[in-house]
């Protein structure tokens, strides 16, 4: 996806940024428009949230189809380097971390050891 | 190498380079029970966009008997024969609730609208056009890790997908 062209994305029957089924890793499908600056530029048969273990291989069944699909990833690109391979940059460090603090039940902030990446899923966790 | 964030609660003021030492002399096990489904357990996006993690631990009894287990089997198999003092102990700990790794369910499928999100092709009930293909849609997470299971998920969903738009 081009970082210059983030849009919203309406999907019928609901809008589903904030909607409660909402999700990381929901699939929208037939869904009719993408808004950008409020003019709609662009239609898609799929959008799939986030190229994870799910969406990324949903991707790649789908894309030999011809039909039109948008695959949208909150994170960039993993750096190809030799850390990748190396327990202590990755558990030690957590250099692959999205700094994106949770929360705990008790109201409590703490950091998810978790990664906002293409392919994250299937490319550092099994 | 030891990890920090890793380390048991008795290591806590152990200098690094003692478990670095201790590390090199060590066997490690990784033990894995089932979190059995629990209503509470779940995660939620505030208005400000943070995601909340309500974790409670379940299944304690399978945990410290598989633990308890392994102890047992140690101590018989001789790791000490030829020490005058016993040089076996054990240091162990959970995964933090930082490990989120394998959070599974939530948007769980299955026939009956009353207790499943998704219908068994991972469609929501009552929406037309979406479809979940992450490890949501799981009952139970098992003791095992997901992500294979995701994936073949997902073709399974996406063979559905092609068929349906054919």
């Amino acid at each position: 996806v081009d970082s210059n062209r983030y849009g919203t994305a309406e999907a019928t029957p609901t809008n589903f940024p904030g909607h409660p089924l909402s999700h990381p890793a929901g699939v929208m499908c037939r869904v009719t428009s993408i808004v950008i600056f409020g003019h709609v530029t662009e239609h898609f048969d799929v959008i799939i949230v986030g190229s994870g273990a799910g969406g990324g291989t949903l991707a790649h069944l789908l894309a030999p189809s011809g039909q039109r699909i948008l695959l949208l990833e909150r994170g960039n690109f993993l750096p190809r380097e030799t850390e990748n391979w190396n327990p202590g940059p990755v558990f030690v460090d957590g250099r692959y971390i999205s700094p994106d603090p949770w929360v705990d039940a008790d109201g409590k902030a703490f950091q998810a050891q978790a990664t906002s990446s293409c392919s994250a899923s299937q490319t550092r966790w099994r | 190498m030891a990890m920090k964030g890793e380390e048991p609660k008795l290591t806590k003021l152990a200098p690094h380079w003692s478990l670095d030492e201790v590390a090199h002399h060590a066997v490690d096990f990784w033990l894995t029970t089932e979190d059995v489904p629990r209503p509470g357990n779940r995660v939620t996006v505030d208005r400000d966009g943070r995601v909340h993690l309500a974790y409670a631990a379940t299944n304690d009894a399978a945990a410290t008997g598989l633990y308890h287990e392994l102890r047992k089997i140690l101590n018989h198999i001789g790791m000490a024969d030829h020490h005058i003092l016993d040089k076996n102990f054990y240091m162990s700990m959970d995964v933090p609730v930082a490990g989120v790794a394998h959070q599974a369910g939530t948007y769980r499928f299955g026939a009956d609208p009353a207790t499943s999100v998704l219908d068994v092709n991972c469609k929501a009930h009552e929406l037309d056009n979406l479809y979940v293909v992450d490890t949501s849609f799981f009952p139970r997470i098992g003791a095992v890790n997901p992500a294979l299971t995701a994936m073949a998920n997902a073709i399974r969903v996406g063979e559905h997908l092609l068929s349906r738009t054919a």
